[in-house]
């Protein structure tokens, strides 16, 4: 890669990027951007390209925000990250007719008016994730997603990301990895709405706050088995006294009086969103933990990372 | 002792071992250099002196410090391979290998759960109820298994309660530390020191019931008072969050029955075996506290059957290796002290500072060992004290001072916050309680140093009191050993001495003063002499060597003979320099030695 190339629009050229674009069926859109790239880079394998996106299709949304789709894959051999950038001031149907080969998220509908999408090097996940983190950055303003839709021509979209001027960071943090999207915990919530929220969040652990947002724990679904399963019965190698499952009798009696400030766990050493990215591995690996809590530089929840989404990042995202 | 983080950094180790390295040269070289000591025993006490530093400075490291002190030991030909074998106790190495089995066993059976769940659902339970329990129950099990196994378990169930109640669990467990503290000196099952001191003492299973439960428990009871007064704020707490929750129907744990019987059954056939040594010595004529060291193998060697699946595993990780290795170790180093005779040089300095009187004696060692157990590990102090004790058991009645010993390293452990692994465990363990108050160097001492003064008071009162009613064990002693030259005074010490004959006194020898008899006047030969209401007569026991010879007062009926003898009897020192005998023996028995 260039080294002069550290901003998004770096990657862009008129060539790739359509606007007005009238099609409505987002499949014919996406044969369409990698023909552009096809034309643009001849060594480019399209039905590679094609089915890397479907596959990632299957297991992480695209649909990134309100109006955006960012169908994207990391091909082997590739020696720069290619964009192509599809704009319809109408819609395009992201979801197709065959709505099962899409991930999409509950909160979105499958229409959307900007297309991104991006081809990386497999073997640069750090690339990979600057780029995708530029994008982001600069779609921060949701409006902005109308506002490219609504562009005439290329030079406009390319004017658009320069005007941005988001750079290329030297290397990822914290905060270009994380999600923002979950809900926390309140130290007043009983263990019975935590059950809940653990149910319908699918997640593990979740961190707790208080009445005005300040970070006090984190409670997780093991916290909540500890509760139940205090560690002097664990002691016996026998445990037919509780085959019963006796000891969660107690719990489920109590759980509408119990509350999460009663099992959670005192913060660990947050993390900042402006660390490394790095070192977030490090602290995966070093305090055994699946998730980390990062804050914003005032000490307040900003984001989460699981082990598993990290990885994913990393490895298959 | 405290375990420091993970990383020491260089400037730390270059300077505390620069420490060490200075104070352990000061003590040999300026032992060697005053004529205190000869080169060994520099070199002896040298090295001792720099293992215990090092456990100070370098916790973590201190196997590694005990291989380098005992190479150091060899190289300079202070201890050789046959006494570093023998002095490391391996005897007592596998009698805390078998208990730890036996503990992983009693975890594996539910018999630990069964005793939290007991506690916990207590009916009519309050602070006090709570607290006195737990004190009395952390004694017991420090008593029936050993303190760390004990503060462990006891600490789970009060870090249960405590999170249950939301309140800080810091003076709870520093309550359950000082009870563990105490109750590991009722046997000799909980505390390694227990089982070293009875296996150098030759104290048996039934002397420690007999003597030191006893006053164990009249000192546990008394420090819980002192505790439930010093805490009683927080017991005030604890009363009204138990009730708070109590009233909400809701409980301090869930409500399981754990089965008992057989960790029980395992528990008491263990203790029974070990309860029951000395009778089974006795019968079958083995040697002292044979019996003693393998009851624990034999139990763990059953359970090991029964629990196949797990013996391994019991082996691996239930046996502490680490700290059993040190113990060994340190044993060795100590028993260097022995080898060169150090423990001599000691055991002097002890009688003229306090002579021989078990009212200076016992306070002395007691203080001594609660001091230096106070900072130091306690097995370390008592490694070294004991040869000192079995030197001064030569001329004093010994009994009272193990006693002493043993007491004053297992109390000396609640003074500071270092002064026992129990304390480093429990400390250890509420430092990852985020609830849990930090605990300072000075308000561990502001509760640990009231609670020994007060124990200690017991202590040493009640064994002074006592000290009448504990039996005299003869000193088996020589010539060599009652030579004035080693500065021993005798007073009515039983002794257990060989000779090679009796014959007639010799008239020409100078008349014993009266002093040393307290008869109240001069003995001379062939004046009619009554001891214990008996008569006795004046007579030479001589030994195999030229000049060999002693006074013995023999009992009217005994026939004068040239064959070997084993007498027992009271010893007393001849006080004048110039006497021909240094000592006089009052026999009460003889017998032919035992034929080898």
């Amino acid at each position: 890669m260039s080294e002069t190339k550290n901003e998004f629009s770096d990657f862009l050229f008129a060539n790739n990027i359509a606007c007005g674009v009238t099609e409505p069926d987002g499949a014919k859109v996406m044969g369409m951007l990698l023909d552009m790239l096809k034309r643009h880079f001849p060594k480019l394998n399209i039905d590679e390209a094609r089915a890397e996106i479907e596959k990632r299709e299957k297991v992480f949304p695209c649909i990134v925000a309100p109006g955006l789709a960012v169908p994207h894959a990391r091909l082997p051999g590739l020696e720069a990250p290619m964009i192509a950038i599809a704009c319809s001031p109408r819609v395009i149907n992201y979801g197709g007719k065959d709505v099962s080969t899409q991930v999409i998220s509950l909160e979105m509908n499958m229409f959307v008016n900007v297309m991104v999408l991006i081809l990386s090097p497999l073997e640069d996940p750090n690339l990979h994730l600057q780029v995708m983190s530029m994008l982001a950055k600069s779609f921060s303003d949701p409006a902005s997603i109308r506002k490219v839709a609504e562009l005439k021509t290329p030079a406009d979209v390319i004017s658009f990301f320069k005007t941005g001027q988001i750079r290329m960071p030297e290397y990822l943090l914290a905060k270009d990895v994380m999600r923002t999207d979950f809900t926390p915990l309140h130290e007043t919530d009983t263990i019975r709405e935590a059950i809940d929220i653990f149910a319908t969040t699918q997640s593990y652990s979740l961190p707790v706050v208080d009445s005005v947002g300040d970070l006090r724990g984190v409670a997780s679904l093991k916290d909540i088995l500890t509760y139940c399963l205090p560690e002097h019965l664990l002691w016996m190698e026998n445990l037919s006294p509780i085959y019963r499952f006796q000891p969660f009798v107690d719990l489920l009696k109590s759980a509408s009086d119990t509350r999460v400030s009663d099992i959670m766990q005192e913060l660990g050493e947050p993390v900042s969103e402006d660390v490394p990215a790095i070192q977030l591995a490090k602290l995966f690996l070093e305090q055994k933990q699946s998730q980390l809590i990062i804050t914003d530089k005032n000490g307040r929840l900003a984001g989460l990372v699981s082990l598993r989404e990290f990885c994913a990042k990393f490895f298959w995202e | 002792m405290s375990e420091e983080s993970s990383t020491i950094s260089v400037k730390y180790f270059v300077s505390r071992f620069l420490i060490l390295l200075a104070v352990s040269l000061t003590v040999g070289l300026g032992g060697f250099y005053s004529h205190a000591l000869e080169s060994h025993q520099a070199v002896a006490c040298g090295v001792f002196i720099g293992l215990i530093m090092g456990t100070l400075f370098f916790w973590k490291f201190r196997l590694a410090l005990a291989f380098l002190g005992l190479s150091v030991l060899i190289f300079t030909g202070s201890l050789d391979i046959p006494h570093f074998v023998q002095s490391s106790s391996l005897e007592v190495i596998l009698f805390l290998v078998g208990m730890m089995v036996i503990v992983g066993a009693l975890r594996d059976l539910g018999f630990f759960t069964w005793i939290v769940q007991l506690i916990v659902e207590m009916p009519n339970l309050s602070g006090m109820k709570f607290i006195t329990v737990t004190s009395v129950a952390s004694a017991l099990l420090a008593c029936a298994v050993d303190e760390v196994t004990s503060i462990i378990f006891i600490s789970t169930l009060i870090f249960q309660v405590c999170d249950r109640l939301k309140l800080n669990p810091t003076p709870y467990i520093l309550i359950a530390v000082l009870a563990t503290n105490i109750g590991s000196s009722g046997t000799m099952m909980g505390n390694p020191v227990g089982i070293y001191i009875g296996t150098k003492g030759g104290l048996t299973f039934g002397d420690f019931m007999m003597w030191s439960f006893p006053i164990m428990l009249v000192s546990l009871f008394s420090v819980i008072a002192l505790l439930l007064f010093i805490f009683r704020k927080e017991l005030k707490k604890f009363d009204e969050s138990l009730q708070s929750r109590l009233a909400q129907g809701l409980s301090l744990a869930p409500r399981v029955k754990v089965p008992y019987k057989p960790g029980l059954i395992l528990l008491i056939c263990t203790v029974c075996a070990i309860a029951s040594h000395h009778p089974t010595e006795e019968l079958l004529g083995l040697p002292k506290n044979t019996v003693l060291i393998i009851a624990p193998l034999i139990c763990s060697g059953i359970v090991m059957i029964i629990k196949q699946n797990r013996a391994r595993y019991y082996i691996e990780h239930e046996v502490d290796w680490w700290t059993l290795i040190f113990f060994m170790l340190l044993f060795a180093v100590a028993g260097t002290l022995e080898y060169t005779e150090v423990d001599k040089v000691m055991a002097d300095a002890f009688s003229k500072v306090c002579g021989t009187s078990p009212y200076e004696l016992v306070p002395f060692i007691f203080f001594t060992s609660a001091v230096g157990s106070a900072f130091v590990d306690n097995v370390i102090f008592v490694a070294a004290f004991c040869p000192v004790i079995e030197q001064l058991s030569l001329s004093v009645k010994d009994f009272p001072l193990w006693w002493a010993l043993l007491f004053g390293a297992c109390f000396g452990g609640n003074i500071t916050m270092i002064g026992s692994t129990a304390n480093i465990v429990a400390l250890g363990m509420l430092e990852k309680r985020p609830s849990a108050s930090h605990v300072t160097f000075m308000k561990w001492l502001a509760v640990g140093l009231p609670a020994t003064l007060l124990s200690g008071a017991i202590v040493v009162g009640a064994l002074l009191a006592l000290n009448p009613l504990m039996a005299d064990r003869p000193a088996e002693l020589d010539f060599a050993k009652v030579e004035k030259s080693t500065g021993r005074d005798f007073v009515n010490k039983l002794a257990k001495f060989e000779v090679s004959g009796v014959r007639a006194y010799d008239e020409n020898s100078a008349s014993i003063p009266a002093q040393s008899l307290i008869t109240g006047r001069t003995i001379e030969a062939g004046m009619d002499l009554m001891f214990g209401g008996k008569p006795h007569v004046l007579a030479t026991a001589y030994g195999k060597n030229e000049g060999e010879a002693i006074a013995v007062a023999l009992p009217g009926d005994f026939t004068l003979t040239d064959s070997p003898l084993i007498l027992t009897g009271a010893m007393y020192s001849v006080p004048e320099t110039d006497a021909k005998y240094p000592v006089l023996l009052v026999v009460k028995e003889a017998k032919p030695p035992k034929a080898k």
